[in-house]
């Protein structure tokens, strides 16, 4: 059976029906949410208004199991706290820089500027902090400001 | 400028706590005092037993009370035990500083008023029993010295009694100075309880926007899905937009608490959704 968000299908059932794009594509999305609910509605969004692909993983031991996948996306939009006791986004970043990830990083957050997991983020510098709730515009410009992956590739 | 606090129950009741001990002390040197007073002064003739003893059993009765009353002590309470102990023993004092001297043989002059005004700046539950009770300890030295015979009175040391009064100024001054320092502890403790409970506040609010960001978030791109698929639907979309606008408006309402935080390490990972489960 393919999983199905209203009337497209999701990422995974699009790994296993196009095997072209198992490696992923510089114009595909990664969003790093622990909500269920948001990265559905968020993976839905792109394919609708962006016409992209977008991989919804909720945890870093989903972008882990990603892996390659994750690396070639063009733009990774991170959730800073994904719960107690979890690695946070923080780490799911430092995975994915250590690993080449070249493409656009975007942290995502509901908590204050002030918050310690915010500050540091905001401390990484090759990476944007945005607040939640994020608007379209907002959204339009972090999609189609992509920049070409081997401008961030490591040296 | 802010209004001035308003002393809160607790604070009160720490107030209250604080004379309550300032009295027990006092009634407990009585009760050690005064019969080690009536062993020194055995050989004494003339003097009588009664007023050290009288003072010693006030002051044991007084304890009874103030111990207990110990669970719900009163600042008026303490101020009337220690009022009362003090008058005890300033009628202990008239009868045997007049014995100690008619006695023969050399006498250092009310030493037990000086010490007793001493002991009252630093034992005193307020400033007015304070003042009140070394007020009694001087007048009670000087009158009891006019009510001496002249003989007696050209017995005493050079100076005596007006020394009383040096130690007057020095028991007024450490009063006043030790019921100012105690003004301003509470103070600041009135305060730092404030900040918490501000603090505390100020989490909540934040953990409740911080909760709230995600879900409204969904609903407004959820929104803009929908708006795509379904043009037809704009109209009730645009009043989902407006409603979703006033929400991001109370959120941002929030926001004035963030530079209230102060930040520690078990904030790192807060999960605002237990604050809003419990």
């Amino acid at each position: 059976m393919i999983p199905i968000v209203g009337d497209r299908i999701t990422a995974g059932a699009a790994h296993r029906l196009y095997p072209l794009r198992v490696m992923g594509r510089p114009t595909d999305v990664l969003f790093l949410d622990d909500d269920e609910d948001l990265r559905a509605t968020f993976a839905d969004l792109v394919r609708t208004i962006f016409e992209r692909e977008c991989h919804g993983i909720r945890s870093y031991g989903d972008l882990l199991d990603l892996g390659e996948r994750a690396l070639h996306c063009g733009v990774a939009i991170l959730d800073i706290n994904l719960g107690p006791q979890v690695p946070s986004g923080l780490d799911a970043y430092g995975w994915l820089r250590k690993h080449g990830f070249g493409g656009r990083i975007v942290f995502l957050t509901g908590h204050a500027a002030s918050h310690p997991l915010v500050v540091e983020a905001k401390r990484l510098g090759d990476a944007e902090v945005v607040g939640k709730p994020v608007s379209l515009d907002t959204l339009t410009s972090m999609l189609e400001d992509m920049r070409p992956v081997a401008q961030h590739a490591p040296p | 400028m802010s209004p001035p606090l308003a002393p809160s129950p607790s604070h009160k009741a720490q107030q209250s706590q604080y004379a309550w001990r300032g009295a027990l002390v006092a009634c407990c040197l009585t009760a050690i005092g005064m019969p080690m007073d009536l062993l020194m002064a055995r050989e004494v003739p003339g003097m009588p037993a009664w007023p050290a003893l009288m003072s010693t059993t006030t002051g044991v009765v007084l304890l009874i009370v103030l111990l207990v009353c110990r669970r719900r002590p009163t600042l008026r309470l303490s101020m009337t035990v220690f009022m009362l102990n003090n008058a005890v023993i300033l009628v202990a004092l008239w009868i045997t500083s007049g014995a100690y001297a008619a006695a023969p043989g050399r006498w250092i002059p009310f030493q037990a008023n000086k010490l007793g005004a001493l002991a009252a700046a630093v034992l005193s539950p307020e400033l007015v029993s304070g003042l009140v009770v070394i007020g009694g300890f001087v007048g009670m030295a000087v009158l009891r010295y006019l009510a001496l015979p002249i003989a007696q009175q050209q017995r005493l040391p050079m100076g005596e009694p007006w020394v009383i009064f040096i130690y007057a100024m020095f028991a007024v001054a450490m009063l006043v100075y030790r019921v100012h320092s105690v003004a301003l502890s509470r103070r600041m403790l009135r305060v730092r309880t404030e900040s918490i409970a501000t603090q505390r506040l100020a989490r909540t609010f934040l953990a409740l926007r911080d909760f709230t960001n995600t879900p409204l978030q969904t609903i407004e791109l959820a929104a803009k899905i929908v708006r795509k698929r379904c043009p037809e639907m704009t109209p009730t979309l645009d009043r989902v937009d407006r409603s979703i606008d006033r929400l991001y408006r109370l959120n941002h309402a929030f926001s004035v608490y963030e530079s209230q935080i102060e930040w520690t390490d078990k904030d790192v990972s807060p999960e605002p959704s237990a604050l809003v489960d419990r």
